[in-house]
């Protein structure tokens, strides 16, 4: 008896399985929009990316019926941090769900889907990653990104320094090409000479770091105004941990955008006082329009993670429904076919031009496939983050300097 | 006989009906699965031989799916080195590698062989994250769809032909191994090594054999991931890969021929399957993605029942399957019943 049950229900599971994976056809006509995510793995101190893409569409389709009356049907899936999960999961979502847009991940991932997502599949693809390689409109059409590359954060962080009256700065960063390659771009691009801004050095470190007092100690030993961090969280920890130890001050420590994550101020204490990440999103709760859409859709709903990344979340979220509403607007009210709605869609981002997010950014223009190359400067301040700066918008920056 | 050479015929007809045909009846999420699980076949049909025929425990297969992903992606973008020629040079090279890290391993056994191949593991993921010149390190490699006699491989459908292909050729020459005097030479060492040793079996030469073929097998397997991914990285060649091919062979069936097909269907799949059925069931009981662990979580159990209850792996319960379904359906029946 036990067998027989057990056989039926692996039958059923089987069918649900197979027959989901074939792909029936839905009766309603609704627009499927992909989010790939990390939920299991690195990375899920940050994914609040991803709810909040998935919260902005629930809220969106509760109050006004879903975009010109086509509901928006958000499929998420688990990349893991894995470029195969990655791959995998956007062959189901273009191929199975016909996705007409997929809010992708990471760096790895991206890569690996380049030519799929350009050249073959041709669906715009909005990932989290910020690296410079997947920033190219003209080899990568259908790829974008919102906010400054971590080249540019880095500039950022120098251009503040600068209106500080810094005059030297150093780098601090891993020995990976996130690390490495990064501040070599930087230093090739040479904006720190054009500032003023003498780099006294760089300094490596590896990867799974444990200690980094043997380099805090030659950055102490330079003595510059200002270093910056090139890293993530899970190693800022550790270097703000050990420049205490080795009595070199926080408030002298500028890091990228991943930093700006509530682990340092409530693992570190007094220790992490000063401490100044790049803040590409306001945090959540920050008295901008944009929050008050968050606050509203919060009054019913669980808000899985309140912080900036899900504030930059909401952000894409509003981006990408703006660009298909655009798309059915000039389609008469009606959807395109799968193919020609993709690449409208991508045209219709791609020129979305000023477009106001409601204060969680600087108004957006795509055409460069960033949206924004603008940030400010955080810092650590009684335990919580507080912005120290206007938004520098790191382009307008180069070309005031490019024209001297 | 004749009826079992039949049923042999009629089961390879079908599969080649399957192999032709499926293509262009499955989705591209489908062909992307049973793609991969061709390329795990491949990697863990060449450990079987090592782990499970000849009793060798290794840990370092990620790392040499990896020595075969880079060197076919080298061979391809600096070398201009043909597409199909990059395959087996790849298996060669990892080949070459995997006896280079084998022979010192070779006077090792159980567990500080397992640490010996730890080593290789570790070692070779500093040499893809470090030797930059060839590597690229973290930035990776990209590669250029293939042409196969003038058919660009873009898309899954090409690839399915190819794996699939390759995944069967090599389980064929694996099962031919094993009827040959190197195979009984690995299955002797396997078994009692000292007495294999003492009829005049050279451990020495078969272990390092076993080494090389095993590697060999991963290289290919290695070269088809990077050309299919289009991409190469130090991040798809980790322990993490390694452990899940040991997994794919005990569960599938440690020292037997299709415990490498079936392990290697029953990781990649398990994952969808499971991520299925936690969708379906979330329409009606609604649940946070605080789930997605779940999936690993089943993973991580299965993997213990298979090795507590049924050590044999899949093809063993796979077995009894058949020999029950074949009993019930196909066999005569009882004196009381025909009476009836």
């Amino acid at each position: 008896m036990i067998k027989r049950i057990s056989v039926v229900v692996m039958i059923v599971a089987l069918s649900i399985f197979v027959f989901s994976g074939m792909g029936l056809a839905k009766a309603k006509q609704e627009i499927p929009i992909g989010i790939i995510g990390v939920f299991t793995g690195m990375d899920t101190d940050v994914n609040g990316m991803s709810y909040g893409t998935r919260d902005y569409f629930e809220w969106y389709n509760d109050k006004f019926g879903g975009i010109k009356g086509y509901p928006i049907k958000c499929i998420m899936l688990d990349g893991k941090n894995s470029i195969p999960d990655e791959v995998k999961n956007f062959k189901r979502l273009v191929s199975v769900e016909k996705a007409v847009l997929i809010n992708g991940w990471g760096t790895g991932g991206t890569k690996a889907l380049k030519d799929q997502v350009n050249k073959v599949v041709k669906i715009p693809y909005l990932s989290e990653s910020l690296a410079i390689e997947v920033i190219d409109p003209v080899n990568c059409p259908y790829n974008f990104v919102l906010g400054p590359s971590y080249e540019g954060q880095i500039e950022i962080g120098m251009v503040w320094a600068k209106m500080q009256g810094a005059k030297t700065y150093a780098i601090l960063h891993n020995d990976i090409e996130y690390g490495r390659g990064t501040t070599k771009n930087v230093i090739k691009a040479g904006l720190a000479d054009k500032l003023g801004l003498e780099v006294l050095g760089t300094v490596e470190y590896p990867w799974h770091l444990t200690d980094c007092t043997a380099q805090l100690l030659r950055i102490k030993k330079m003595n510059p105004d200002y270093v910056y961090i090139q890293d993530s969280a899970t190693n800022c920890t550790t270097i703000l941990r050990d420049a205490a130890k080795v009595g070199f001050p926080a408030s002298k420590l500028i890091a990228d955008c991943w930093n700006f994550n509530p682990i340092i101020p409530e693992t570190l204490g007094k220790d992490a006082e000063g401490f100044k990440p790049i803040m590409l999103f306001p945090d959540y709760g920050s008295d901008i329009p944009l929050m008050k859409e968050i606050l509203e859709y919060a009054a019913t709903h669980k808000i899985e993670k309140k912080d900036q990344n899900y504030v930059r979340g909401w952000t894409e979220g509003k981006l990408i429904v703006e660009s298909i509403k655009r798309v059915i607007e000039k389609s008469n009210g009606k959807l395109p076919k799968t193919a020609q709605f993709r690449k409208m869609i991508r045209d219709e981002m791609e020129a979305l031009e000023n477009f106001d997010v409601g204060g969680s950014v600087p108004p957006v223009t795509y055409a460069d496939h960033q949206g924004t190359s603008s940030a400010m400067i955080g810092e650590v301040r009684d335990g919580k983050f507080v912005s120290i700066s206007d938004w520098i918008d790191i382009r307008k920056v180069r070309e005031e300097l490019n024209k001297k | 006989m004749a009826m079992h050479r039949n049923k042999t015929m009629i089961g390879i007809g079908i599969a080649v009906i399957c192999y032709l045909l499926g293509p262009f009846v499955l989705s591209d999420y489908m062909l992307y699965l049973i793609n991969l699980a061709a390329i795990a076949t491949i990697g863990a049909v060449g450990l079987n031989i090592l782990t499970g025929y000849t009793g060798l425990i290794a840990m370092a297969n990620g790392a040499f799916i990896g020595v075969g992903a880079y060197t076919a992606a080298v061979l391809y973008t600096k070398l201009g080195v043909p597409f199909l020629l990059t395959i087996p040079i790849a298996g060669l090279m990892t080949a070459v590698v995997g006896m280079i890290f084998g022979i010192p391993a070779l006077r090792l056994r159980g567990f500080y062989l397992a640490m010996s191949t730890l080593a290789a593991q570790i070692l070779l993921m500093f040499v893809f994250n470090n030797w930059t010149s060839i590597t690229s390190g973290e930035r990776g490699i990209f590669l250029s769809p293939p042409n196969l006699f003038g058919i660009s491989l873009v898309g899954d459908r090409g690839f399915f032909f190819l794996t699939v292909g390759i995944a069967a050729l090599g389980m064929l020459l694996s099962h031919n191994l094993f009827k040959t005097d190197t195979g009984r030479a690995f299955i002797a060492i396997r078994d009692r090594d000292i007495a294999a040793n003492i009829i005049g079996v050279d451990i020495f030469k078969y272990k390092l054999t076993s080494f090389a073929i095993s590697s060999f097998y991963a290289g290919v397997a290695g070269a088809l991931f990077g050309f299919y991914m289009t991409y190469v990285s130090p991040e798809a060649f980790g322990l993490n890969v390694s452990i899940d091919y040991i997994a794919m062979i005990i569960v599938g069936g440690l020292g037997n021929l299709w415990g490498g097909l079936l392990g290697a269907v029953f990781v990649v799949i398990l994952p969808e399957f499971v991520d299925k059925v936690i969708e379906f069931v979330g329409q009606f009981i609604p649940m946070e993605y605080t789930f997605a662990a779940f999936r690993q979580l089943v993973f991580g159990l299965l993997i213990i029942i298979f090795l507590v209850w049924e050590p044999k792996g899949l093809t063993e319960i796979l077995r009894r399957l058949f020999c029950w379904l074949k009993a019930k359906i196909f066999s005569p029946r009882s004196e009381v019943e025909s009476l009836e």
